[in-house]
């Protein structure tokens, strides 16, 4: 027998008595929350609005912490000719800033690149908390039996998704705003071009035209209501996609341990680290097509 | 909303968190990266701008140094150019010079050959008078006055020049 079928053997081996020790034993499935928990006793003494902290928030600041650190650490040796630290950061950040230039232009580039990387480096670290919850949940603080865990990924709490979000919508507005003037940019949402295509039409006396003009109109104006629609929409599918994608994985990586602790949960892992990076890259990007879309100027269309 | 763990404090010290973080990170990290970026851009750019400077230069010097060795070079065949001129010209007039000498001293023999052989001739002839007046007189000593005799052998003369002109 060759030595590599006994490594096998001892492996399979290992496994089925892990499985029958569960099984025979039983075993307490973690108390998995939709909510992130408050932390008990933690509470923020902002005067009117006390703020109970939870394990998600917490985990928040962990995250800009180590951002900031990240952004000390880089800046402090920080040259022209690059050590391998620097080359680091500066092919992130290069590789961002190509990507805004590319999709929104040089013009809009150096408004949009610091929330692009932002939004990026932000909700990629929360959720780079992710493949870490089987060692975050087990820290915790227990309350009535529970164990609370004191950490966990921002992006499974849906106050932090919805904050991104409603960052992300918001500055589209405001750029598309910027972009459009007052008048273009109430335009696109509350359109009644068309009506007064019609009554110029019917004034000048011309009523076949102006009838297509009426119908035109009509249809312009309901899709600025999809677009009015469309802009909440954005919100609702920019939070819960992140939150589902990232709160899915923690999910399968508290369950996948407690049913088969050896081997198994590594592949999961390794899913969950590529999950999180195309759920930031996602984010980012899908904010920057907004932000490219709000700020087109609507007027060299309509000539 | 509150069963899906939404609430107004929570959602707006997130809103915050990111705005903090947005600053941050746009002070610490994003512009100075930028700028250094643009820096080492520019650098670059300076870089290649003065070796293209440079490699310029370098051609034009090239250049200049071809041109000046044309130059020299043309002025140097000028020059010996001019030389062989200058010496083919001397040549010819040292020929000419010499051509001219020794034609002059061919000139000179001959005139003085000519001088010889007519001062030759003379002293023969007046040789020849003085012998044929001895031996006249010799033979006829009383028979002939002077001037008879003198134009006799004369008259022999004469016949002999004009033998020896016609020989």
């Amino acid at each position: 027998m060759s030595k590599k079928w006994l490594i096998l053997l001892i492996t399979l081996a290992s496994l089925a008595a892990m499985i029958a020790i569960r099984l025979l034993v039983g075993f307490p499935i973690p108390a998995i929350s939709v909510t992130a928990e408050p932390i008990p006793g933690l509470v923020l003494p902002i005067p009117g609005f006390p703020l109970r902290v939870t394990n998600s928030l917490l985990t928040a600041w962990l995250a800009m912490l180590l951002l900031v650190l990240f952004a000390l650490w880089v800046r402090r040796g920080l040259q022209t000719i690059p050590n391998r630290r620097q080359s680091l950061a500066e092919m992130l950040i290069e590789a961002l800033y190509g990507l805004v230039v590319s999709v929104a232009g040089e013009k809009w580039a150096p408004a949009f690149f610091p929330i692009i990387a932002t939004i990026f480096l932000f909700v990629l670290v929360s959720n780079l908390m992710d493949p870490l919850t089987p060692i975050l949940a087990a820290v915790g603080v227990k309350e009535h039996g529970n164990l609370i865990p004191l950490l966990r990924s921002p992006s499974t709490d849906l106050n932090f998704t919805v904050a991104l979000a409603l960052v992300s919508v918001g500055l589209t507005q405001y750029y598309g705003l910027r972009a459009n003037g007052l008048l273009g940019y109430l335009g696109k949402y509350l359109n009644i071009r068309g009506f007064i295509k019609f009554f110029r039409l019917l004034l000048n006396r011309q009523p076949k035209a102006a009838l297509g003009a009426l119908f035109m109109g009509i249809i312009d104006f309901f899709i600025g209501i999809i677009e009015i629609i469309s802009e909440f929409a954005k919100i609702i599918s920019f939070s819960f996609r992140l939150f589902g994608n990232i709160f899915a994985g923690e999910v399968l990586l508290i369950i996948i341990p407690y049913l088969i602790p050896f081997l198994l949960p590594l592949p999961f892992l390794g899913l969950e680290v590529f999950v999180s990076f195309i759920q930031a890259f996602i984010f980012a990007v899908l904010t920057l097509a907004f932000l490219r879309m709000a700020t087109l100027t609507h007027g060299a269309e309509a000539h | 909303m509150g069963a899906l763990g939404i609430s107004e404090g929570l959602l707006v010290t997130q809103i915050l968190n990111f705005i903090v973080l947005f600053i941050l990170l746009r002070v610490l990290l994003y512009k100075p990266i930028l700028q250094m970026l643009d820096a080492r851009k520019q650098k670059v750019q300076a870089s290649l701008e003065y070796a293209e400077k440079v490699k310029q230069d370098a051609a034009a010097q090239q250049k200049e140094f071809e041109r000046k060795l044309e130059e020299t070079r043309r002025e140097t065949q000028a020059a010996v150019a001019a030389a062989a001129q200058v010496g083919e010209k001397e040549r010819a007039a040292i020929l000419a010079q010499a051509r001219e000498e020794s034609r002059k001293m061919i000139e000179q023999a001959r005139e003085q050959i000519e001088y010889e052989r007519k001062k030759m001739f003379s002293e023969l002839r007046e040789e020849v008078v003085q012998l044929s007046l001895l031996a006249a007189q010799q033979v006829i000593s009383q028979s002939l006055d002077e001037q008879a005799h003198r134009r006799l052998v004369n008259d022999f003369l004469a016949q002999t020049d004009q033998l020896g002109r016609t020989n």
